[in-house]
């Protein structure tokens, strides 16, 4: 957790913390509210801009729409024999010396937790296939860019050039201490895997060993989660499970079928299959119903993952299946033949877009920067895709698929294209819909959710262009102020410059072949629930109590109130708030709460949303608009409103967590962790807490267990 | 010596803020509050053949469902969130009597204002299999009016067109 000898400091930033809170309260007493954000009276500051509570972002003369938006960059999947030294189940304790700054000594080169709790669950049913090796490090000029696809399908971007880590031709590059990613390169990256393939995601601390050297934001120690996906929680990214500077650590990604180990146990089911490399495919264990496709990893450092993510530990990571292939032309009653193109037997590209939105803002020398003290939330000034600034991108005159994932710290999107067609939503939060639902606007996009659509452009002459817009203006931290129409959003009606166009689709030509892609109907129904078990409430509130001290807990301005508690809790990763039974399905009702908006990820296996009230009124119904009857890992509650969700506990065991992505409010303290009991067998009931040093993870008891808990 | 004596200090400050503060949000002295209400209309209009590219001219008529959650928090402007259920509007083509159904649904966040116009579009399409693949797009514009000391919605009047 913290460093020996840093208790100090942790308890100086949590009394800084509280004084800057108590500070600002008193500037509302003294000066009223516009004293919160002096930039921004009501909506946007005197200048007009985002309070980003920094200086608008220079933009160095740069003009929208000129530079390609790049593919995401894929990483290289290779032999597990690669890995020196070989993954282990349980972590790999092997010492090394401990560099000064980190407290000297000797500690372990792994830093996930020792012992058999942190051991991979299923590492001798599902060895890993593949060994995905990344860094953790500065940014850097990449000389290795591999986009999955030929340049003419990349808007004539040429992998041979050396992509320089910047948003913009014309702006600096960003340095080692302004933007952290995997490998330390732009574009993000992207993993492509399949069902059935176990992955070795093997991550090496690479960041200044000082934790001082950040830039002005960021902390050096990391813990990515693999979001939503179905694994035992030492591979989840738990945010206490973090590793150090010159540490690494194994996660071991399984990629199976929600259910393997109650439902279709004989893989008899030729609707639960995965591809092979010769166009056919392997039946399965697991309930198909399950099947997922869009994820992404990102860090998960306690009361840091703004900061982290923000600048720039993020990838994407496709998951193919036989029903979601990646080969459009492939027709064996099972694949959907979503577009995505045929060369390869599956995972092709060509039609098949990842795209990452994040708003951004720079300092004075165009170096990433970010606002740490408004715990609100952060909302920057200058929109990206594939953190690149307002890019084109090139297509041709057919249907293209587009994952589109929300990588911002707090900001919500609202899209829709510029002449107001159609796009078609094939999937939410990474889980294929039941039926596609054809839009003209999507619904705001909340912090981390992922928006899977179909557009498609034959219905535009070669040579036009239409855009991408955000509709949503959002000038404070906590919620949009309000949704444009599409001809305000055009005509540029706001003071929010993140609204309008954003990325120009560029139609430049017929397709090289037919396009033979299709959107069927039905897609994916969802499974079916077994019985609930159990019900737990969840209320997401703005002001909170802390009832540890621990070094796992922390202190700020939002919290969860579990079951009915009067006081909502600031975070404690030593507090066990919740332990549905291995094996059951619970109903969890999440509340949130006015002038706010909350997006809350529960991780672990998607749920399904049984309804809304209080947000969505449809006679007769259960309040769950379309694009939300499939499975959801985001819950979006809106101001003031309730959603009641069915998630299943099953196949893994562990620690796991459940918090608000709106990043700033996580960190700042809207997090529980939750774990799955299992009766004490195999693990120990309650699961200790790791406790993580540079010199070797220790565990701990937890410091509370609510009442309703277990 | 500094050191410490630098951290006494934000100890002390934070201790006397977060007194004060604790002091102001017990005596916070207005609250959020929420206020739902639903109003169902009639609305018709035409989808004209020269925007959409169709052959002939759609003609909508049919109930549409707006819930105004007003959200009146006094720290923030007050937001309301529109919510817009028109799937029961049918469309018919004006040549053929061919049937159009849509996939009307929004949630949109608004400013609250004692009237506003909203303009939203939405994705119309032959009832026919996989006719959602051809989609077409229809202006919904709608007239809210409020209460302002209710904060609920006392008239909405509606239109459909084209962009």
């Amino acid at each position: 957790m913290r460093l020996p000898g840093e208790r100090t400091k942790s308890r100086l930033r949590d009394f800084i913390r509280i004084g800057l809170m108590s500070g600002a309260l008193l500037l509302v007493i003294t000066e009223g509210l516009g004293a919160l954000a002096p930039s921004a009276p009501a909506f946007g500051g005197s200048d007009g801009g985002v309070p980003t509570g920094l200086p608008p972002s220079p933009t160095f003369g740069i003009q929208k729409f000129t530079q390609p938006m790049p593919r995401l960059d894929l990483l290289p999947r290779n032999a597990v024999s690669t890995l020196v030294p070989a993954p282990t189940e349980q972590a790999n304790t092997t010492q090394q010396a401990v560099d000064p700054a980190l407290g000297g000594g000797s500690g372990p080169i792994e830093g996930r937790p020792p012992g058999p709790i942190w051991a991979h669950q299923g590492f001798a049913r599902f060895p890993p296939k593949v060994a995905v090796e990344v860094t953790m490090e500065g940014a850097k000029i990449n000389s290795a860019y591999t986009p999955g696809v030929s340049s003419s399908l990349n808007s004539g971007i040429d992998p041979t050039t050396p992509f320089r880590p910047r948003f913009h031709p014309s702006l600096p590059d960003q340095g080692p201490l302004a933007m952290w990613t995997f490998n330390g390169t732009l574009p993000p990256k992207l993993l492509l895997g399949r069902y059935a393939e176990p992955i070795l995601f093997r991550e090496h601390n690479k960041l200044p060993v000082d934790k001082t050297q950040n830039g002005g934001f960021g902390i050096h120690t990391i813990s990515t989660h693999e979001h939503n996906g179905h694994h035992g929680a030492e591979n989840d990214g738990f945010t206490g499970a973090f590793f150090f500077p010159n540490q690494f650590y194994d996660y071991h990604w399984p990629v199976v079928l929600a259910g393997f180990t109650s439902i279709n146990t004989g893989a008899t089911d030729p609707q639960a299959a995965t591809p092979d490399d010769t166009g056919g495919k392997v039946n399965i264990a697991g309930d198909w119903h399950e099947t997922m496709s869009t994820h992404w990893f990102h860090d998960h450092m306690f009361s840091f993952t703004s900061q982290n993510v923000y600048k720039g530990m993020a990838a994407m990571f496709n998951i193919y299946s036989a029903k979601d292939r990646g080969n459009e032309a492939i027709n064996d009653g099972v694949n959907l033949r979503l577009p995505s193109g045929t060369a390869k037997s599956w995972a092709n590209l060509d039609y098949d877009v990842n795209i990452m939105l994040a708003d951004k803002a720079w300092d004075a020398n165009g170096q990433l920067a970010f606002n740490k003290f408004d715990f609100d939330g952060f909302l920057g000034d200058r929109m990206t895709v594939n953190l690149v600034d307002n890019p084109f991108f090139e297509v041709e005159a057919r249907k293209y698929r587009f994952r589109i994932l929300n990588a911002a710290v707090s900001r919500f999107f609202k899209l829709a294209l510029s002449d107001g067609s159609t796009m078609i939503q094939i999937a939410n939060d990474g889980n294929l819909l039941p039926h596609p639902v054809p839009l003209t606007e999507l619904d705001e996009m909340g912090i981390a959710e992922r928006y899977d659509v179909v557009i498609d452009f034959s219905r535009y002459a070669v040579g036009s262009k239409v855009w991408w817009v955000n509709l949503t203006q959002q000038t404070n931290g906590k919620e949009p102020d309000q949704d444009l129409s599409l001809q305000q959003a055009l005509a540029g009606s706001t003071v929010d410059p993140v609204v309008g166009k954003f990325l120009e689709f560029r139609i430049v030509r017929a397709p090289a072949a037919p396009d033979v892609s299709q959107v069927p109907d039905p897609m994916i129904p969802n499974p079916v629930l077994p019985v609930v078990t159990r019900t737990r409430t969840f209320e997401f509130k703005d002001r909170a109590t802390q009832t540890t001290t621990g070094s796992t807990s922390f202190t700020g301005p939002w919290g969860i109130a579990t079951d009915g508690q009067r006081d909502a809790l600031d975070a404690d990763y030593g507090r066990i708030s919740a332990a549905p039974a291995f094996g059951t399905t619970e109903q969890w009702t999440l509340q949130g709460g006015f002038g706010w908006d909350h997006p809350i990820h529960i991780h672990f296996e998607e749920g399904q949303i049984i309804s809304r009230s209080g947000s969505f009124s449809r006679s007769g119904s259960n309040n769950v608009p379309a694009w939300e009857q499939g499975r959801k890992d985001v819950y979006r509650l809106r101001p003031g409103g309730t959603v009641t969700i069915a998630m299943q506990f099953r196949d893994w065991g562990g620690m796991f967590m459940e918090h608000c992505h709106n990043t700033v409010h996580e960190d700042n303290a809207m997090l529980l962790r939750w774990e799955i009991d299992n009766g004490g067998s195999p693990f120990l009931r309650p699961l200790p807490t790791p406790i993580a040093t540079p010199q070797g993870v220790t565990f701990i008891p937890p410091d509370e267990i609510l009442p309703t808990a277990f | 010596m500094k050191m410490y004596r630098g951290l006494s200090r934000v100890i002390i400050l934070s201790l006397l803020g977060g007194a004060l503060g604790s002091l102001f949000v017990a005596v916070r002295p207005a609250h959020a509050q929420v206020t739902t209400s639903t109003f169902t209309l009639q609305v018709s209009g035409t989808a004209s053949a020269a925007v959409t590219g169709l052959p002939e001219a759609v003609t909508f008529a049919g109930p549409l469902v707006v819930t105004a959650t007003v959200m009146s928090d006094p720290t923030r402007p007050t937001g309301v969130l529109v919510s817009i259920d028109g799937r029961g509007v049918k469309g018919t083509g004006s040549k053929t009597g061919t049937v159009y159904l849509n996939e009307c649904e929004a949630n949109l966040t608004r400013l609250f204002a004692a009237t506003d116009v909203i303009k939203t579009t939405f994705a119309f399409f032959k009832d026919a299999a996989g006719s959602y693949l051809t989609s077409k797009t229809g202006l919904l514009t709608l007239n809210l009016s409020y209460d302002t000391a209710t904060l609920s919605l006392v008239n909405v009047t509606g239109s459909i067109g084209t962009l």
